[in-house]
């Protein structure tokens, strides 16, 4: 390095620090030898460990979002998040006709009974960090509609940061993930696995060495 | 090492073409000049990254100098432990949460076992998550399990144990179809086939994926499917610092520590599996790393201790395509599918210099290569790299990126970069180990009790692995160890012990070794992480 860093004085949990800028909040709290090992894994934004609330210098607004991608800037101001665990529930599916039948359905509705007290109230769709229209996907999933509820949570890490904003306790990622996986256990089973699962029961593939 | 263009200036030069010449009249290389290759450029194969082990069942065999210092290092508890610590009884105790250790879990379960599932991060923290590119399973018309055996054998430059790898990729459909059971989606064509793409190494497409996701995808449905397993609890935040015998050299055991409580607990169990991953985290040869934060080569160490063989532990992966740039991604992999896409990897004068979809050992040394030679793009860090030519395959084909792979545009989107309009300066990062504890079949080791499955253990990738041979490992292995690990009763009722523990500290001093030296490492220095002393 030939020229001394540029620095920013950031507060991470109440305590204030001069970091080098250009960095994650997480590579800045580590270059700053402040401790940081629960709250962390996988420093490319696809685990959901890293939750922090954000507030920036001159704007009201609290952000949430995952530490790893998010940039320290001057005068910002970092909460790292223990939420509480998801609310339980527990459910086992078994291969259905179609992903949007009536059985299907009605252990959706039995496991998450708080899917239809939706308030529109936004919540769950601003505190993602992905983007994702969290409320839309509610909505389609309580219309029955769980291969387009889905859809619109492939890039969801089960952050839970949509379930720790939902006043009426919908779990919205874990209503996604149910919906995804109905979808894919209720599939037909492709054509070019099921040939080869085939052959492979009638042992016509084995391996020579 | 000759320095290559800076940056910034590498950056205002490049300009985008649907054609690039070639450094080199043959970009395939033959197995001679492959081996020459990397022997003159592959990390593994400098000097510096080899040394004889003086300890243990393995004292004689190479091994990487850092991973030998912690294999060979002091353990940090004793006796007392044993006496102060609570116990809990489990039948199989599974150590690490992801698609081994979740698969293992799941399966052991089905077969009846009550199942302790101890994890050092959270459930389902893992590289996992990560391996977006993809799972191998034969399944096109044209493919058989015998071509996916000869690729894999051949990529890990013939050091496979092939009983392993048999089973393995015949195994290959039957996971894939377990997982979609489990309720995990892969991307389909437009009549409703599997969707494939084609690894580096390989001649068939093979490889199953969702988007950049597949990794993330499988792990979300594996975490739900233990969270509604009740016969399967889980302790997160409860790295495993001791693997226990029960006298008659039967693994009957863990301590656990509990992060949040700062408390050590004993579980007492019929069968351990042992699915803690690799060791990314040591940052072999001051390489960057792809792995998640816990990757320290941990449970490696406990297994040595305790008897358990490894093997190739001086064989590492380095892949290709790690982000050089910008520094808030440095070390955070780029998929191969990218490569498989048909993008090239240029050095800064424009030139492509290799076959960019050979093995990835070869494909990392020539891009060492480049760098070495002065024909890389230098970093004000002192690093260098290669361009990954991004805007050249969205010029030839307008959307892929977006369409293929929206997980890498998201990461280029939060840190200010457009792919689509910007090369990625890309350099090898450290990615896999490629050896391991010895495992039999059916995931047993040279311990009796103990069990590995996943990263932790070795044999099947010889010497560098094939994109989309690890997902499938840690499935098929995880099954395989679940259900034996299920069915394992030690023999007596032997008392938990830590002679094991003696016996090592004493092989050390005999060695003239460091005993101030301890292990296991639990997060890299730079995480802060201090545990409470037994």
């Amino acid at each position: 390095m030939t020229t001394a860093e540029q620095h920013v004085n950031v507060t991470i949990n109440g305590k204030r620090l001069s970091v080098p800028a250009e960095r994650s909040v997480i590579l800045a709290l580590w270059e700053a030898k402040e401790p940081l090992y629960q709250e962390a894994s996988c420093l490319e934004g696809v685990c959901g460990a890293c939750r922090i609330m954000v507030r920036y210098a001159n704007d009201p607004e609290v952000r949430m979002a995952l530490a790893c991608q998010t940039n320290v800037e001057a005068e910002m101001e970092v909460l790292f998040s223990q939420f509480p665990d998801q609310p339980p529930h527990h459910y086992q599916l078994t291969q259905q006709a179609s992903s949007d039948n009536e059985t299907t359905l009605t252990q959706l509705n039995e496991t998450f009974p708080q899917l239809d007290h939706c308030r529109h109230c936004h919540g769950c769709t601003i505190a993602c960090p992905k983007g994702i229209d969290v409320e839309e996907g509610m909505r389609l999933a309580n219309n029955g509609e769980l291969t387009a509820a889905g859809e619109l949570f492939i890039t969801c890490v089960m952050c839970d940061l949509c379930v720790s904003s939902c006043p009426e306790a919908i779990a919205p990622s874990y209503v996604a993930l149910f919906a995804r996986r109905a979808t894919a256990i209720n599939r037909p089973l492709p054509t070019n696995l099921a040939q080869r699962l085939e052959a492979l029961q009638r042992g016509e593939l084995t391996i020579e060495y | 090492m000759a320095s290559g263009i800076p940056y910034q200036q590498a950056l205002l030069e490049y300009r985008v073409n649907t054609s690039r010449p070639q450094r080199y009249p043959q970009l395939s290389l033959s197995a001679d000049e492959c081996a020459s290759l990397l022997q003159a450029h592959h990390p593994d194969y400098a000097a510096d990254s080899r040394e004889i082990l003086k300890v243990g069942i393995n004292r004689h065999d190479p091994c990487h100098p850092k991973l030998a210092a912690l294999l060979q290092s002091a353990p940090q508890i004793d006796h007392r432990v044993l006496e102060n610590a609570p116990l809990t009884e489990t039948e199989v105790l599974v150590i690490g949460s992801g698609g081994a250790g979740c698969s293992a879990a799941l399966v052991a379960a089905q077969h009846g076992a009550n199942v302790l599932l101890a994890t050092k991060l959270r459930l389902g923290d893992s590289n996992t998550v990560m391996a977006e590119g993809g799972i191998q399973a034969s399944i096109e018309p044209g493919d058989t399990p015998q071509r996916h055996f000869d690729e894999t054998l051949r990529a890990g430059h013939f050091s496979s144990n092939k009983r392993l790898v048999e089973q393995m990729v015949l195994d290959g459909p039957d996971v894939v179809h377990w997982l979609i059971q489990q309720g995990m989606q892969f991307d389909l064509d437009e009549q409703g086939n599997l969707a494939t793409r084609r690894a580096g190494g390989t001649s068939k497409d093979r490889v199953l994926y969702y988007r950049d996701y597949t990794g993330l995808e499988m792990m979300r449905v594996l975490r739900e499917a233990v969270r509604n397993t009740s016969a399967i609890k889980v302790a997160e935040h409860s790295p495993v610092v001791e693997l226990l015998s029960n006298g008659d050299g039967h693994c009957s055991g863990a301590l656990l520590y509990s992060i949040e409580q700062q408390q050590y607990t004993v579980v007492k169990a019929n069968s351990v599996i042992l699915a803690s991953g690799g060791m990314g985290r040591l940052h072999l040869n001051g390489f960057p790393t792809s792995n998640h934060l816990g990757a320290t080569g941990d449970g490696l160490v406990l297994a040595y201790r305790l008897g358990a063989r490894v093997q190739a532990l001086d064989s590492f992966q380095y892949h290709p395509t790690g982000f050089a740039w910008p520094r808030t991604l440095a070390g955070t992999l780029i998929t191969e599918g990218v490569r498989s896409a048909g993008t090239w990897l240029i050095n800064n004068r424009g030139e492509r210099f290799i076959d960019e979809l050979a093995p990835r050992d070869v494909v990392a040394a020539a891009i060492i290569r480049e760098c070495d030679e002065g024909r890389g793009v230098a970093l004000e860090t002192g690093r260098q790299g290669v361009w990954l030519d991004t805007p050249a395959v969205e010029l030839r084909t307008p959307g892929i990126l977006s369409r293929r792979f929206p997980k890498l545009i998201a990461l280029c989107d939060n840190a200010g970069v457009d792919p689509e309009q910007s090369p990625l300066l890309i350099c090898p990062t450290l990615h896999y180990q490629n050896g391991g504890v010895v495992i039999s079949e059916s995931g047993e080791t040279t311990v009796p009790g103990l069990y590995c499955a996943g990263e932790v253990s070795g044999g099947i990738h010889g010497k560098n692995r094939i994109m989309g041979n690890a997902l499938l490992e840690i499935i098929s292995f995880g099954r395989r160890a679940g259900a034996a690990a299920a069915a394992c009763h030690p023999p007596g009722n032997g008392e938990l012990s830590v002679a094991h523990l003696e016996r090592f500290r004493h092989e050390i001093e005999k060695s003239g070794l460091d005993t101030n030296a301890t292990a296991p490492l639990l997060f890299p220095p730079y995480a802060g992480f201090e545990r409470r002393p037994a």
